[in-house]
């Protein structure tokens, strides 16, 4: 009842329920796999595979043309995070089992180098698991070969450990530039890559790094305004840069929002017409609303309105109240007929229910109880 | 007694008419508060077994068309009984009916010896009825905004559509909170009243709620038969045109627009991006390099400049180690703490080169970027 309850607070109650249910482990440092032990026992020692690999200019000629080089900077792989705790090249290149090696499989450099990636599994069982979740393993498994496996990003013989922040859109860059260059001017990458602030979304805290999600997962539309609210609904983190924390739960009291919500309790991978937050606001290039060139300023919001109502009329757009609670400033017409269903229900259901229990009291009660009641009920003497 | 005999109330025509308006308020109530409380689990079980979200407002809209062509209809019944046929207005609310409701409070609380004596329709009874006529009115007004946002807004400021919004949901918590308090205690529960389903109401209870309507039946005001044609044809005239027009905007209503019923594609992609658009460095992996990337460039802007932005860049850039900045070109020349990072024409004494090589480097170039390297320093660091 609206007078009574607020009309936002089932989002609020909501929301840490969406999380614990849903929310993707984005953010958090990838679970170490256990060390496995180091082996001595391995067909061959590092020295030896050394004796023809730390040669220069050693390669191969792959059946579609690739060259494939096979030298390998041994002081390379001893700085690296492998190297540096002393696993053997063999732990890694298991199909090495002596000298000379059996022919190579690959027909193509990129081939050689998924095939190889399957090894890395063997111990970072959890990251392999959350992997073959992801969007990337989903396009290899279509048969992709430039979706990225394992050493994309983490390198091969010269891995070390990849510091968060400003490094890991860097690495995603490297196959996603036009996202990364929308990014590095949005609000979010310009913070992040010119500021060193890190309080900003790099691409792993909406897509995950491992069990990587995007657009073309089911459901990731509905959900999305779950990861803007991660910060947008933290009121610590937002007071810091003077951001109102309600955007969420105004966006769900919206239409849209209510709409979106409801869609995504009951069908949550079916295809909605109704935007979420980056419908709006920008996917990647994210602006200050206050920026002249965001999509939600005042000036720009008709024709953000217009993408999907193109004969929107110039004042569809202040049809939505811009993520503000309704108040006699922002909204006086939407404020005035809350206030006047707040006074009017209480007041005729209280009206109704007052004549109603004296009616109860008069027929079913007083009879019972006294001798008026009976002596008035009959009215023949009228 | 008179108990056996009963006192005809309802034709068959008004009660279908009731069951009609009944039925589509209930399920315009349960399908609209459904969607009003909806982080509730009863609503969403509600919709989820209504066939989903989009179901459910097919179903509110369709309950709502009957609803209005039903008042449609009333209206003109009523105006007909009325104007024509000479009935007397029983339902028009008066001053007695304000004085019989005080005068049945007080009975009530024990503060009067006889309740009112009322008429036709008792004071309850036209109070149920004039709020539905309120009721239908503003839903039918704020559900046209919420129907056709787009038509609202050409005629009318916005604010008007979340407006109408708020008022929708006011007025159906009020409607239904009404007619369960007030209706169902008048008609079930302080006695069981069967005009409804039989059109006819036991003569005790006519006696002891409508008594004047039994002294002073209501009836039709003699008219001449000419006078009476002469009002057939105004009322089907008048009546015509306001119910020919009133169809009209049911079917405007409904065909307006259809930007909030019809589902149009989802929100077309703002950014239009190119999810996978690798960098020319990308392929250039340290280990395998197909033959046609080992042209990894021989100027700053068509290779190069990636190339070290992409494999340097994440720590040398402007704010970054050693003070040197290898995402840019004059960046590249000046160099750092340790000197200049390239000297055109010298990889000997370039730091870009000499730096990744060294095993206190966090970093290294594979063979193939240290021979592009290479190449484009002695070519004298071209720019473009």
């Amino acid at each position: 009842m609206r007078p009574f309850l607020s009309r936002f607070a089932p989002a609020l109650w909501l929301l840490p329920l969406l999380f614990a249910a849903r929310l993707p482990a984005a953010g958090t440092e990838p679970p170490k796999a256990d060390p496995p032990p180091l082996v001595t026992a391995v067909p061959m020692q590092d020295a030896r595979c050394l004796e023809c690999h730390a040669q220069p200019g050693l390669e191969r000629i792959l059946p579609n043309g690739d060259v494939l080089s096979l030298s390998v900077s041994a002081e390379e792989y001893r700085t690296s995070i492998h190297g540096e705790k002393g696993y053997a090249c063999a732990q890694c290149h298991t199909d090495i089992d002596g000298f000379p090696h059996s022919p190579l499989e690959a027909r193509s450099a990129r081939q050689a180098r998924i095939q190889m990636n399957a090894a890395c599994g063997a111990c970072h069982t959890q990251a392999q698991q959350q992997y073959s979740q992801g969007l990337h393993a989903a396009a290899q498994a279509e048969g992709r070969a430039e979706a990225a496996v394992c050493s994309d990003c983490h390198g091969a013989h010269e891995i070390r450990p990849i510091q968060s922040g400003a490094s890991i859109p860097r690495i995603c860059r490297r196959c996603h530039s036009e996202i990364y260059t929308a990014y590095a001017q949005s609000v979010h990458g310009k913070a992040l890559i010119e500021e060193g602030n890190t309080d900003v979304p790099t691409c792993e805290n909406c897509h995950d790094y491992h069990s990587n999600a995007g657009p073309s997962k089911e459901g990731y539309h509905l959900f999305s305004p779950q990861l803007c609210a991660q910060c947008h609904a933290d009121a610590e983190l937002m007071a810091q840069y003077d951001i109102k924390t309600d955007v969420f739960d105004t966006y769900v009291a919206d239409f849209h929002g209510t709409t979106v919500t409801i869609f995504e309790q009951i069908a949550p991978g079916q295809q909605t017409n109704k935007p979420v937050c980056i419908d709006c606001h920008g996917v990647h290039s994210i602006l200050s609303p206050t920026d002249e060139n965001s999509p939600v300023l005042k000036q720009n919001l008709l024709r953000t309105c217009q993408r999907c109502h193109p004969d929107a009329p110039p004042d569809f757009s202040a049809a939505w109240l811009s993520h503000y609670q309704p108040d006699w400033q922002t909204a006086p017409l939407v404020t005035a007929v809350n206030w006047f269903y707040r006074l009017i229900i209480p007041a005729t259901v209280g009206g109704m229910a007052l004549f109603v229990a004296s009616d109860v009291w008069r027929q079913k009660i007083a009879p019972r109880i006294g001798q008026r009641g009976r002596q008035e009920a009959p009215r023949d003497n009228e | 007694m008179t108990t056996n005999k009963t006192y005809p109330r309802f034709s068959l025509s008004r009660r279908i008419e009731h069951w009609l308006t009944a039925v589509s308020f209930i399920v315009l109530a349960g399908t609209g508060l459904a969607q009003k409380y909806s982080a509730s689990p009863l609503a969403l079980t509600l919709l989820k077994s209504l066939g989903g979200l989009e179901t459910s407002r097919l179903i509110h809209r369709v309950a709502a068309v009957v609803l209005a062509v039903v008042a449609i209809y009333h209206f003109g019944y009523m105006l007909y009984l009325w104007y024509v046929q000479g009935h007397p207005a029983t339902m028009l609310p008066t001053g007695a009916d304000l004085r019989n409701a005080w005068q049945a409070f007080l009975y009530n609380l024990g503060l009067r010896k006889q309740p009112p004596r009322q008429g036709y329709y008792t004071f309850d009874e036209k109070f149920e009825y004039w709020a539905l006529v309120w009721g239908t009115g503003v839903m039918v007004v704020t559900g046209f905004f919420m129907w056709n946002p787009l038509t609202a807004a050409r005629y009318l400021p916005g604010e008007f559509i979340p407006a109408a919004k708020a008022a929708h949901g006011g007025e159906a918590l009020l409607a239904v909170l009404s007619i369960a308090i007030w209706h169902m205690y008048h008609v079930l529960v302080k006695h069981f009243n069967p005009s409804m389903f039989t059109g006819c109401l036991p003569m005790p209870l006519m006696e002891e709620e409508h008594p004047l309507a039994l002294e002073n039946p209501p009836r039709p005001a003699p008219r001449p038969p000419a006078e009476r044609q002469r009002r057939k044809r105004r009322f089907w005239l008048g009546y015509g045109a306001a119910a020919l027009l009133w169809a009209l905007s049911v079917v405007w209503f409904v065909t307006s627009e259809q930007s909030a019923i019809a589902a149009p594609p989802p929100p077309p992609d703002l950014e239009g991006l190119q999810a996978y658009a690798p960098l020319p460095t990308a392929t250039a992996a340290p280990e395998s390099l197909p033959p046609q990337a080992a042209h990894l460039g021989s100027t700053w802007e068509n290779g190069i400049g990636e190339l070290l932005n992409s494999r340097c860049g994440m720590c040398h850039h402007p704010s970054g180690q050693n003070s040197l900045d290898l995402t840019s070109y004059a960046g590249a020349l000046q160099g750092g703490d340790s000197g200049p990072a390239v000297v055109p024409g010298s990889p000997g004494a370039s730091l870009a080169l000499i730096w990744p090589s060294l095993p206190t480097h966090r970093n290294r170039l594979s063979s193939l970027e240290r021979q592009a390297l290479r190449a484009w320093i002695l070519a004298g660091a071209p720019e473009r």
